[in-house]
């Protein structure tokens, strides 16, 4: 079910690698079918406060280091997450602490990884898609994506693997 | 949480530094906290204060870092604290930076923005790769007049 107060609207829209605010485009984000289970997934939850999001940032370097990324790739999945998880923690219309979570997943395919930031927003909730933070993930990942449903957002970054991992 | 912590504050065993060439002033200032440490260091003869920052610059800590940043950029003549005029430069030296994202460099941006429109240049030492490449993505670099290293930026 979507989120009634937006409708169709609340499907989200998505950003491409490049350095502007693409306008709103409709992509959802396809679910995953039985053919494309990750071949590794790390999940953790971090309280919604701006002092916890190192923890995320953290998780990302390890799987980075893990997943035999270079250098650099390591280092801009660390700062993607690190905004994914501003897009939500700074948006003005996203409700203080509390019980609330980001839970962020990182789920490793044979050609890319893809990190969802999942929290419950408001009605009516989207990211800053003109802000510097929207930008910058855009030229820091191959896909960016957002989606709203059941109220809940989703930030889903795809960063492709260069080459092929070492296993 | 921010916490004054003079001279004696510690963060990561870093201990308080006085940039080479500057003859200090006798006002250090230093704060401390989680992730996140300054050190401003004011030169009594040319008019310039450096500012060592180090850690991570993120949306933890830029909303802490600013009111000490703007509150040094508004030092004007008859401030009790610092200079009797207003700064020639303000030189921010992130050599020791190792983390920044858009709230960091949002932070950077705006006191760029109010040191000139005082007449104070404002420059930035980011010698690290993981900063530079925020800037470079952003496009800040030239705003920020970024220098590879502090005797660069003294020069």
């Amino acid at each position: 079910m979507r989120d009634e107060t937006t409708g169709d609207e609340g499907a989200g829209f998505t950003g491409l690698g490049g350095a502007s605010a693409e306008p709103p485009a409709e992509k959802p984000v396809e679910p995953e079918s039985a053919e494309l289970l990750p071949e590794s997934e790390v999940f953790i939850e971090i309280p919604a406060d701006r002092l916890f999001v190192v923890l995320a940032r953290s998780a990302a370097v390890h799987l980075g280091a893990v997943l035999h990324l270079g250098i650099t790739d390591v280092t801009d999945l660390r700062l993607a997450v690190d905004e994914a998880c501003a897009l939500f923690l700074l948006h003005p219309a996203f409700p203080d602490g509390g019980a609330i979570g980001l839970a962020c997943r990182f789920a490793a395919y044979r050609e890319e990884l893809r990190v969802t930031v999942r929290a419950p927003v408001p009605p009516g909730f989207a990211p800053d898609t003109e802000g510097i933070g929207w930008i910058m993930l855009g030229a820091l990942v191959d896909d960016l994506a957002w989606t709203r449903q059941d109220g809940f957002g989703t930030v889903t970054l795809t960063k492709r693997f260069r080459q092929p991992r070492a296993t | 949480m921010t916490g004054r912590a003079g001279a004696a504050g510690g963060f990561r065993g870093t201990p308080t530094r006085v940039p080479p060439g500057l003859r200090q002033a006798g006002s250090v200032t230093r704060w401390a906290m989680h992730r996140f440490d300054v050190t401003t260091t004011l030169s009594s003869d040319r008019h310039l204060a450096v500012l060592a920052i180090a850690g991570d610059l993120d949306l933890g800590t830029a909303d802490a870092f600013w009111p000490d940043l703007e509150r040094l950029l508004n030092t004007h003549a008859g401030d009790a604290v610092y200079l009797e005029d207003p700064l020639d430069a303000v030189v921010l030296d992130a050599t020791s930076l190792e983390f920044i994202d858009s709230s960091g460099l949002r932070v950077l941006l705006r006191g760029a923005r109010l040191a000139r429109g005082d007449g104070t240049d404002f420059r930035l030492v980011a010698p690290h790769p993981a900063v530079r490449r925020v800037l470079e993505l952003a496009g800040a670099v030239r705003a920020l007049d970024v220098r590879p290293s502090l005797p660069e930026a003294l020069a």
